[in-house]
């Protein structure tokens, strides 16, 4: 009988390591689906929508010790430079390729790309 | 005391694993070797009527990808780069030489995904909502392969727990059968012997 219940236990055990859940990498917030959202609800998906969201989630990562996760603060300075908010733009695309310096060469190609097109 | 543990063990592990039994594991030969840091998400090609497979798979796939510790390209600028440079739908930006990709994203590896089957089927008292998709990881320096999956996810039914799974406040906005994608993707990804390695962002990178 005590085998059993120890089986049992061991049972319980396997099974739940499958779900038990883990603290995420990053805090992800709206990010997902305010970029799905830009697809499907563009009207309501707008750049300042989307900025204002973001920004929460920026906040609320921060309360909970967790940072943007990859690609958000390049999608945010996207959408600034969709606004015309250029510097505040760049200040986010040189915050993505600090988080992650994997992002550097994609970053630099847009602030030439930017720098190319004020100059003309 | 010490003797039955070992065929309880065996039984126990028999259970755990005959959900995937028919699938044989993935061969993790060249992803362990190439160990990209970074992953580019292509829009996903599309087979289906569903204008919103694309977008749907697309969207799914950046957060699993992330936690698993990859860095991931944001895929709206990355399809919106595509749309200013002629490029207008999946399947000419799949088309794209990778030399190409790893010149303006830098990426060490490029996702491939196409969605097969995507949108809800309407029984009399239910309804089956399907994303079934394939994906295919490679190198960006030479094209190998390094990883390839398929998923097929069906949803039956209406309970709250594909709603719960979105976040709140836009809530309303997302439709049902992007919360499958989300599912369709994390147990592309993610799923034990079939999906990717964890990545280099991951505290366990390397040793699984």
């Amino acid at each position: 009988m005590k085998t059993v219940f120890l089986g049992l236990m061991l049972l319980v055990l396997l099974g739940t390591t499958g779900c038990e859940t883990t603290k995420p990498l990053y805090h992800w917030g709206d990010y997902t689906s305010l970029t799905y959202l830009q697809y499907t609800k563009p009207d309501k998906a707008t750049a300042e929508f989307q900025i204002e969201k973001l920004n929460e989630d920026l906040e609320k990562g921060a309360a909970k010790n967790l940072g943007a996760p990859p690609g958000l603060h390049a999608h945010l300075g996207y959408l600034h430079l969709q606004t015309g908010q250029i510097d505040k733009g760049v200040q986010h695309l040189q915050t993505e390729k600090r988080l992650f310096p994997e992002s550097a060469q994609m970053i630099d190609g847009m602030i030439e790309n930017l720098r190319r097109k004020e100059s003309s | 005391m010490k003797r039955p543990i070992l065929p309880l063990l065996i039984v126990a592990s028999a259970l755990w694993f005959s959900g995937c039994a028919t699938v044989p594991p993935q061969d993790y030969t060249n992803l362990r070797a190439s160990q990209p840091r970074s992953i580019l998400v292509l829009p996903p090609t599309n087979e289906t009527t569903e204008i919103n497979a694309t977008y749907g798979m697309m969207a799914a796939s950046t957060r699993p990808l992330a936690e698993l510790g990859y860095y991931v390209f944001p895929v709206a600028v990355v399809d919106l780069y595509m749309k200013e440079n002629g490029l207008s739908v999946a399947d000419e930006m799949h088309a794209v030489p990778l030399d190409k990709l790893r010149e303006v994203f830098g990426a060490e590896s490029v996702l491939y995904i196409t969605v097969e089957s995507y949108g809800s089927k309407y029984q009399v008292i239910s309804s089956n909502t399907y994303v079934h998709a394939r994906a295919r990881l490679v190198d960006s320096l030479d094209g190998t392969e390094l990883w390839n999956s398929r998923v097929e996810m069906v949803y039956s039914g209406s309970s709250g727990l594909i709603e719960a799974l979105v976040e709140q406040v836009i809530n309303n906005l997302v439709d049902k059968t992007k919360g499958v994608a989300d599912m369709a993707a994390v147990q592309l990804y993610v799923m034990a012997d079939q999906g990717l390695l964890k990545g280099p962002y991951h505290p366990e990178f390397g040793t699984d």
